[in-house]
Parts: C-alpha cells; sequence; structure tokens
C-alpha cells in the first residue's frame, strides 16, 4: 500500500510527512514529526488532550485524518510561544498552579488560544464552556479557569500599552 | 507491661479476650508470648499481608521487628492500601 | 484561606514558587510513557477477553506468529505459576489469565509487531476457545447461595467456623465495642438506610502505557507511568520469575493516577515480549482497555443504623458493609469498616464488613479507598438525625467529634487531630453564614482517612556552585517535587531555585514505597529533610576545616555557617562547596527510613445545589472544602488536591458509574459515556486549609492527596435532600434518579 504525502505547515514551518489514508493526524504529529506536545487521553475526540490548531480552528487531531492537513496551517502546544517567550497563557498556568500531572495541559492551553484568539475577555462562563471539550481530573478545574482569566488580563493590559 | 487489644474479629482466636497485658520489648516476643497464650493466634497474625500493628496510635505495616515500650498500647488492625 | 493553628516563622516552606517540572509541562516537552520511542521498537498489543466469565478451552497461535512483521506472541502458559500463598499470585493471574478468564477484559495473550496495525491484526487472528461460564456482577447476587463460583480456592476467612463450602464471600472483617442493644435503647433518634453505589474509575486522561528493552544480557529496562517504580520491579520479577536485578525501572512522568497507578497491567508483558523478540517494545493502553481491563473501585452496598440522644450524642452504630472487590479478592471491605463512623465519637457499635468478588476487573485504590461509599452512609444518616432533633447539623457534629486521645473505631487512640478545626472553619466559612439562594439545597458532610507512611529515600548532592540536587524515588503525581524543593531550601537556607528536584530510577536512589495513601510529601519528605540535616553537619565541619577550628565551635544557620564565638565572618552555603574538593571532597548525603507517625486526615465540606425539577439534573452552584493538611508546604498544591478530589466526588455522586449488559459486557467504556466532570459543569471550589501540625515531621505535614474525595457523595446528597425533599441512597445521583426520587415524593404527597 503507497503511503500518501501530505504537505502543510506547522507551527509556521513548511512541513511534511507520510501516511496512510486512514491513519489518525495525532500520530502523524506524534509518529511522523516527532512533535509528542499532543496526547492521546481516548483516541475519540472525548477528552480534549490532542487538541491543535488547524487553520485557527480547534480541533481534536484524533479525529482528524492525516491526509486532511494537506495544505492547512496547524498549531500544537509546541507553537505557542514565542520563541524563548512564553503565551501569556503558558506563563499564567505555570503561575497559577493550573497543572498537575500535565498530561491534559498541551490541550488546554490549546483549547485556550483558540478562545482568546476570538474572545479577547471572556467570562467564566464562556471560559468553562469553551474549554468543556478538555477533560482534566486533577484540579477540578479551578485553577485552569482562573489561568485562562488572568492570561486573558495580561493580554488585554498588554494592547492596551502597546495602543499608548 | 504492653496493652494488647484485638479486634471483634480477632477476638474468636483469643477465646473471646479483648484485651491482655503482655510483657514484651519487641513485636517478635509479643507474637510469642500471644501464641503461648492462644495457640493457633500466630498463624493469624504473623501474615504481614493481613495484619498491621498500632503501637500507641502509630501503624507500622510490616512490625516483626519493632521495639514495644513499656506500656504501649498495642492494637491488631488491617493493613492499609491507599489511593 | 489558610487558618493555621501556630507555626513558627518559615522562608520557604508555605510559599508558591512555580514547580521546577512546570515549564516543560507548558511547552509540550515532558516526556511521559507514550512518548518515548526507541530504535527498532515494536508496538505491541494485547488480546482480552469478550466474556465476562469462562473457561478457556485453547489457545491457537500459530496463524497470528506467521503474520507479516509479527515477531513475539505470547499467552499465560509464557510465564511461571506462582504458589498459592505469594502474595504477587493474583497480580501475575490478573496480567495474563491462565484456566479461566474472570470479567471482559482479562488479558489472555499479548503480541508484539513492528507496527501497532500489524500487532493489532494478529491480535484478532489468535483463536482462542472458550467455554461460557455464567457470570456475577452484582453484590448481593454473588453473596447469595448457588451464585456462580469466581474461584474453587478462595474460602471466606474471619467466619467463626472455617467454611467447608468455597465461596465469593473472600473475607468477614468485624470491629465491635460496647453494648449496642444498650445504645439503641439509649436512642431519642433512631435512623437507618441501605446504601448502593456502583463501580468508578479513577479516570486519569493518561492511558497505562510502557516501554521495556530486553537485551542480550538478560536485563530489562522498563520506562513507564506508575505511581510506584520499586513495585513495578518487584512485581514484574514475581510474574517474570526474574531476580529483581535484572530490572531497572525508569519513571516517566505520569499523566495522573489517583490510586489507579499503583499497580502494574502492562509491564511484564512488554518485558517477555521484548525478551522474545529482541527488541523494544512499548505497550500503550487504548482508553477502552482502561475501562475494561484497569482500575475500579469497589461498588458497595451498605446497610447503616444509627442512634442519638435527644441532645444529639450519637449512642450507637450497627453497619453491614459488603464491598465488591472484582476478581480477585482485596481490603476494600476492611478498610470501609475502618473509615464508618472515624469522624464520630461512638461508645457502642458492631461493624461487619464482607469482601465479595465478583466478574469485573480487579479494584485497585481510588483516593482514601473505600471511605468515600462508607461516609455517604453515615453522613446521610447523621444529616437526618440533625434533622429530626432540628440541629445544625456542624453543631451535631461537633458535639460527635473525636479528639486526642479518644479512641478511634478501628481501635488505637487518636493523636493529634484537625476534624473540630475543619468542622469550625466551614461553620465560621462565608459560605455556610450566608443563606443558600432561593430554590437552592445545602449539604454538609465530613471525612476521615488515615494516610500512611511506609518506606522512602533521599539523596541530596550540594554542587560546586552552591546549588542541590534532591533525588527522591516518589513519583511526582501533584506537585511532590516543588514540596521536596521547598522542605530542601527551608533546611539548606538557600533558595528553592537553587534546587534541582528529581525522581531518581530504581538504580540512582533507595527502595521508595508507591506514591499512595497521602505519603509522598510527608514520608519522602521526611527523608529530604533528613538528608539535608546531615548536610549541614558536614557543612559545618567543612567550615571548621577552612576556619581551622573544631567542629563544635560551628553552627548552622540561615544557609550559613557561623562561628559560635563570631571569630569568623560567616560562611554562606556556595562558598564552602567552591572549597569542597579541598576540604574532603564532594558533599552529599541519603537518607532511608520507615517513616512514622502518619497524621489522620479529615475534611468537612459544604455545597449548595439547585435541582431541576423537570429533568432531575443537580448542578452544583457553590462549594466550599476545609481540610487538615497539617502543614501546607506548597499551598498551591495542597488546594489543587483538594479541589480535585472533590471534583471526583462531585463526578462519583452525580454522574459515573460502571454500566454492564446482561452478559457482564461494559457499555460505558469511553469518556463519551462514562462522563467525568468538565469545567461547565462545576462551581469555584473554594478552599480552606487549615493547619493542625502533625508532631511527627518535622515540618508537620498530613498528607493531603486523599481524604478529599471522602465527603462530596455524602454532601451532595444532603444538598438534594435539602432542595427536593427526596432522600436517595443509590448512586449516581443522575438526572433520571433523582426524577424517579422526585416523582415518588410527589407520589408520597411530599
Amino acid at each position: 500500500m503507497s503511503r500518501t504525502h501530505v504537505r502543510c505547515r506547522i507551527n509556521g514551518d513548511d512541513a511534511e510527512f507520510l501516511c496512510d489514508a486512514g491513519d489518525a493526524l495525532l500520530d502523524a504529529l506524534r509518529d511522523e514529526m516527532g512533535l509528542m506536545g499532543a496526547k492521546e487521553g481516548c483516541g475519540t475526540g472525548d477528552c480534549g488532550a490532542c487538541s491543535i490548531l488547524m487553520d485557527g480552528r480547534l480541533q481534536c487531531s484524533c479525529l482528524v485524518f492525516a491526509p486532511e492537513a494537506e495544505g492547512s496551517s496547524i498549531v500544537t502546544v509546541e507553537g505557542i510561544a514565542d520563541g524563548d517567550r512564553l503565551h501569556p497563557l503558558q506563563q499564567c498556568f505555570l503561575e497559577g498552579a493550573a497543572l498537575q500531572c500535565g498530561v491534559c495541559t498541551p490541550g488546554f492551553l490549546v483549547a485556550a488560544k483558540a478562545l482568546l484568539d476570538r474572545n479577547p475577555d471572556p467570562t467564566e462562563t464562556e471560559v468553562r464552556y469553551a474549554l468543556a471539550g478538555n477533560l482534566c481530573r486533577c484540579t477540578g478545574y479551578d485553577k485552569i479557569v482562573r489561568s485562562v482569566l488572568a492570561a486573558a488580563a495580561v493580554m488585554q493590559q498588554g494592547k492596551e500599552e502597546a495602543a499608548r | 507491661m504492653a496493652q494488647v487489644h484485638f479486634s471483634a474479629g480477632q477476638r474468636r482466636l483469643t477465646g473471646g479476650v479483648a484485651h491482655t497485658d503482655v510483657d514484651a520489648a519487641t513485636v517478635r516476643e509479643l507474637l510469642r508470648k500471644l501464641e503461648e497464650m492462644f495457640p493457633g493466634i500466630r498463624a493469624h497474625l504473623d501474615q504481614t499481608a493481613s495484619t498491621a500493628i498500632a503501637i500507641d496510635g502509630d501503624i507500622i505495616p510490616d512490625p516483626l521487628y519493632e521495639p514495644i515500650p513499656a506500656d504501649a498500647e498495642v492494637h491488631f488492625i488491617a493493613p492499609l492500601a491507599g489511593g | 484561606m489558610t487558618i493555621t493553628d501556630q507555626r513558627p516563622g518559615y522562608r520557604y516552606v508555605g510559599t508558591r514558587p512555580v514547580r521546577h517540572d512546570g515549564l516543560d509541562k507548558v511547552v509540550g516537552k515532558a516526556r511521559y510513557a507514550a512518548d518515548l520511542v526507541l530504535p527498532g521498537m515494536l508496538y505491541g498489543h494485547i488480546l482480552r477477553s469478550p466474556h465476562a466469565h469462562a473457561r478457556i478451552v485453547a489457545i491457537d497461535t500459530a496463524a497470528a506468529e506467521a503474520m507479516p512483521g509479527v515477531r513475539a506472541v505470547i499467552t499465560g502458559a509464557d510465564f511461571p505459576e506462582l504458589p498459592a500463598d505469594d502474595p504477587e499470585r493474583n497480580t501475575t493471574r490478573n496480567l495474563m489469565a491462565r484456566d479461566k478468564v474472570l470479567y471482559e477484559g482479562h488479558a489472555i495473550a499479548a503480541v508484539a509487531a513492528t507496527s501497532q496495525r500489524a500487532a493489532k491484526a494478529a491480535a484478532k487472528a489468535i483463536a482462542v476457545t472458550y467455554e461460557v461460564l455464567p457470570h456475577t456482577l452484582d453484590i448481593r447476587e454473588a453473596m447469595a447461595p448457588g451464585a456462580p463460583l469466581l474461584h474453587d480456592d478462595v474460602f471466606t476467612t474471619g467466619l467463626d467456623s472455617e467454611p467447608s463450602e468455597p465461596s465469593n464471600v473472600a473475607n468477614r472483617t468485624c470491629y465491635e465495642r460496647g453494648d449496642i442493644e444498650q445504645g439503641f435503647a439509649d436512642a431519642a433518634v433512631v435512623v437507618e438506610g441501605e446504601f448502593v453505589t456502583k463501580a468508578v474509575h479513577q479516570g486519569y486522561i493518561e492511558p497505562h502505557a510502557c516501554v521495556a528493552d530486553t537485551g542480550q544480557d538478560g536485563k530489562t529496562v522498563i520506562w513507564c507511568s506508575s505511581q510506584g517504580h520499586f513495585r513495578v520491579r518487584s512485581q514484574t520479577a514475581a510474574m517474570l520469575g526474574w531476580d529483581t536485578a535484572r530490572i531497572k525501572v525508569i519513571p516517566a512522568e505520569i499523566g495522573g493516577g489517583f490510586g489507579g497507578k499503583t499497580t502494574i497491567y502492562l509491564e511484564p508483558l512488554a518485558v517477555a515480549l521484548s525478551a522474545r523478540a529482541g527488541r523494544p517494545v512499548k505497550l500503550v493502553m487504548s482508553r477502552e482497555e482502561v475501562f475494561r481491563a484497569t482500575g475500579p473501585t469497589p461498588g458497595s452496598v451498605i446497610r447503616l443504623k444509627l442512634g442519638a440522644a435527644d441532645d444529639g450524642k450519637i449512642t450507637a452504630a450497627k453497619a453491614w458493609m459488603a464491598y465488591e472487590s472484582g476478581a480477585f479478592p482485596g481490603p476494600w471491605a476492611m478498610l470501609g469498616c475502618m473509615c464508618v463512623i472515624s469522624p464520630y465519637n461512638v461508645e457502642n457499635f458492631l461493624i461487619e464488613g464482607y469482601e465479595v468478588v465478583v466478574n469485573k476487573p480487579v479494584n485497585v485504590a481510588y483516593r482514601a479507598p473505600s471511605a468515600p461509599m462508607a461516609a455517604f452512609a453515615a453522613d446521610t444518616l447523621v444529616d437526618e438525625i440533625a434533622r429530626r432533633l432540628d440541629m445544625d447539623p456542624i453543631e451535631l457534629r461537633l458535639l460527635n467529634c473525636p479528639s486526642a486521645g479518644d479512641q478511634a473505631p478501628y481501635g488505637p487512640k487518636w493523636p493529634r487531630i484537625g476534624l473540630r478545626e475543619c468542622l469550625e472553619a466551614v461553620r465560621d466559612s462565608d459560605h455556610y453564614r450566608s443563606e443558600p439562594a432561593p430554590g437552592h439545597g445545602r449539604g454538609v458532610a465530613s471525612g476521615f482517612w488515615f494516610n500512611i507512611g511506609e518506606a522512602s529515600s533521599a539523596t541530596v548532592n550540594l554542587n560546586e556552585n552552591g546549588t542541590a540536587t534532591v533525588v527522591t524515588g516518589s513519583p511526582d503525581i501533584g506537585g511532590s517535587r516543588a514540596s521536596m524543593a521547598l522542605m530542601a531550601a527551608e533546611e539548606l537556607g538557600i533558595d528553592v531555585y537553587d534546587i534541582q528536584p528529581v525522581v531518581g530510577d530504581t538504580e540512582v536512589v533507595g527502595f521508595t514505597d508507591v506514591t499512595e495513601g497521602s505519603r509522598a510529601t510527608f514520608a519522602t519528605g521526611m527523608a529530604v529533610v533528613e538528608a539535608c540535616r546531615d548536610l549541614k553537619r558536614q557543612l559545618c565541619g567543612r567550615a571548621a576545616v577552612m576556619w581551622d577550628c573544631d567542629s563544635d565551635e560551628v553552627a548552622w544557620s540561615d544557609g550559613q555557617a557561623t562561628h559560635r564565638a563570631g571569630e569568623h565572618e560567616p560562611l554562606a552555603l556556595a562558598a564552602i562547596t567552591a572549597e569542597a574538593g579541598r576540604t574532603g571532597g564532594p558533599l552529599g548525603a541519603t537518607a532511608s527510613l520507615n517513616a512514622r507517625g502518619a497524621g489522620p486526615a479529615f475534611s468537612v465540606q459544604v455545597t449548595d445545589v439547585s435541582v431541576d425539577e423537570e429533568t432531575g439534573r443537580v448542578t452544583v452552584e457553590r462549594y466550599t472544602t476545609a481540610q487538615d493538611a497539617g502543614t501546607a508546604i506548597h499551598p498551591d498544591y495542597v488546594e489543587g488536591q483538594m479541589q480535585g478530589g472533590v471534583a471526583q466526588g462531585i463526578g462519583w455522586a452525580l454522574n459515573e458509574e460502571y454500566i454492564h449488559d446482561a452478559d457482564g459486557v461494559m457499555e460505558n467504556p469511553g469518556f463519551l459515556d462514562y462522563r467525568i466532570p468538565v469545567a461547565s459543569d462545576l462551581p469555584m471550589i473554594e478552599t480552606i486549609i487549615v493547619e493542625v501540625p502533625n508532631p511527627n515531621h518535622p515540618y508537620g505535614v498530613r498528607g493531603v492527596g486523599e481524604v478529599g474525595i471522602v465527603p462530596p457523595i455524602p454532601a451532595l446528597a444532603n444538598a438534594v435532600y435539602d432542595a427536593t425533599g427526596a432522600r436517595i441512597r443509590e448512586l449516581p445521583l443522575s438526572p433520571p434518579r433523582v426524577l424517579a426520587a422526585i416523582t415518588a415524593r410527589n407520589g408520597d404527597g411530599g
């Protein structure tokens, strides 16, 4: 069986990989691209640990066929920081102790980025619903939600300062 | 003298005795003396998989060589598991 | 909020630094077991039983072995049979079925192949002939005469006379004190009920995973996700019949455990496959396998009767407690018996426990194992007493609250405990002092868990630049590395970020028991402190060499050596480590100990709920938890443990349950149908850290991991009653059940 050649952009770089038609994008990212940040918690789109942005849209990469990535632009947790400068979400997760075991953290960061990209000033309820597709069994979500709200505030403040 | 207490489940091995005083410096000595008093009890109490010992409230999972302070209160209890 | 009894001023303990392992976790670099890839690595797959109970008549692996890419196939026949009295015998028979499969999902064979797909296809090609047997899933049914028997060599222990017939009841436990007839005769109020709970899963987000690489020298290296890699080593050795010296276990980052990763499932299989194939083998479970073959904590049936005098004093308790243990016996009923009335002083009681095997996966600890079901019964009935006597539920608990010197129901006298302080903290909280919103119901409950000590080791090495490396054997499942660094910083007087906390593998650090029983920060922390104190003695000796004086003339304070008589300027730690090569060589210390004096844990919680009377849906509107931490080393992660325990308890109370079809096949082995709480299901969880220091720990630590999961079930059940007038004694409090209870209440004219 011949494999499919896929060309796309991943975290800002041109990328290409080979895959079988039935492979999940999650497996291609992990096994072909060596990007181990996205995790498989369920393989059925229920836990969100494999969350990525595909052309700006939040996706469970376990539910995307790898060939569907052709021509798309993908962001994984590895691509959220600006070089050595952490994204405010990453910094706030660290300072707010929003992670315990950390296995769901990449998915939460990606999902939270998707939220703040489209809604820079969410309410607590909006954060909770935006993250409802991501399971965390350690934290009870309290510190995650607080950290996302804190990151939103930091980013708003940054914008205001930039505007002055 | 250590005050040794038995749970209700253990009392079938002591003929209903709920507590007794034993002069023992270590758990090993205590088990030996209890066996003399209640033949057959050691085989039950000895199994580390089924018995831990609390000495003055401190639960010790595998206590054979443990020293017993004078006048300590000793309870044979279930070994603990945890998450 | 933190309520502190009294404690000395600490510089680092009680602060909230960013955890040392945090950065890797927010940039996707933290390495979990499934992330490991080795050259030449094969992928494994496990064939599992489709039947709940069946005799294995024949297994034919020939077709699988002949398939392309297949490098090894193993079955139960490839592992030695352990003697009946070996403590790991049941573990090995759980990992690979022998003559019988005992639950749907029980492993039968495993394959290693060059790709995941090839391994899966080969497993499917293994032909197994079964003789299907009748199964039993329900405690009461399994206990009844004539029930399908799981084991013909299990005879009930703890009975008054030796039984002659095998049974599904593995053990009877009994605790008794005083005169319960008299106790109930003295009662003005008697309440009783039967409480039923279902098996639930720990639900860690990371499925079990490991990689084993077995060399031609007969040694193997295992990378795995585990709460205790030394237990992985000993259990793997037992199953393979190997000496432990042949096995090295390297702990990967662990993606949640909650008790579910205190035992093994995959490692000996991966080693055996790797040994046969001569290549590394990775085994990763699917979520479905996690549900079908690992974990659950027991379902239970508990009958409890409580009596109380008209002043609210509890006079008598009678309990009959049956716990499932899954396919092999466990200690679960015994633990339930020891916990059920522990938050109360009761002079007269009779508590009986029954451990029952059923055709479900072998039960494993889940955060304060067995206590939540027991609390469901006890704290629901205590709530009924409070209502019958028109007393405040916290005042009633304070009236019956044990304190140091009182005798615990399971035997020993209580040491200093913080239950009273937790009750008072909730009573005085903004939450409790405010009225529930109109239409909301409020529930209160308390919970107890032992906490344990056990064996721990730590090695602390000082580097030449004045920094320190702290190596322990405790896998970090909730921030314990940060706690170790904080305690070392406090001892040595150097900055917490100048300390690198590391979890060492089985060959670089001394034996350490599993991270369980809320013991890591308590017991392993004690080893870290002991090693640091040894180092401080050494540092004083080196300062004496540098000053050319007697070491008695040197004291250690605030991160530096000082000359008692003031004849020399103090020497900072870094100044001494810089000269270490000249003053005697490297500075390092190791401590290994059996930690004694674990401090019992209590939690008291209050919640407000709303109940949709048309759908039966319960919404948690507000939640406050108070818990005695002893001392909070890193308050963020103490709060995190408290909040995580509450969230799991809420899931257990409202949604979670194992559901089986008539054939004993699990119907909801995925997160879509086994629904754990998501962010939009929960409110913020307000925490009150109560600090009643444990006198047996250098910093007063009690351990905080477990007790938080105990009160949520009765707190929510009591709140649902307060909101609806319907008493529900069976979990989960899911919409259909709550709706049915509301309907029945209406039918009763309530």
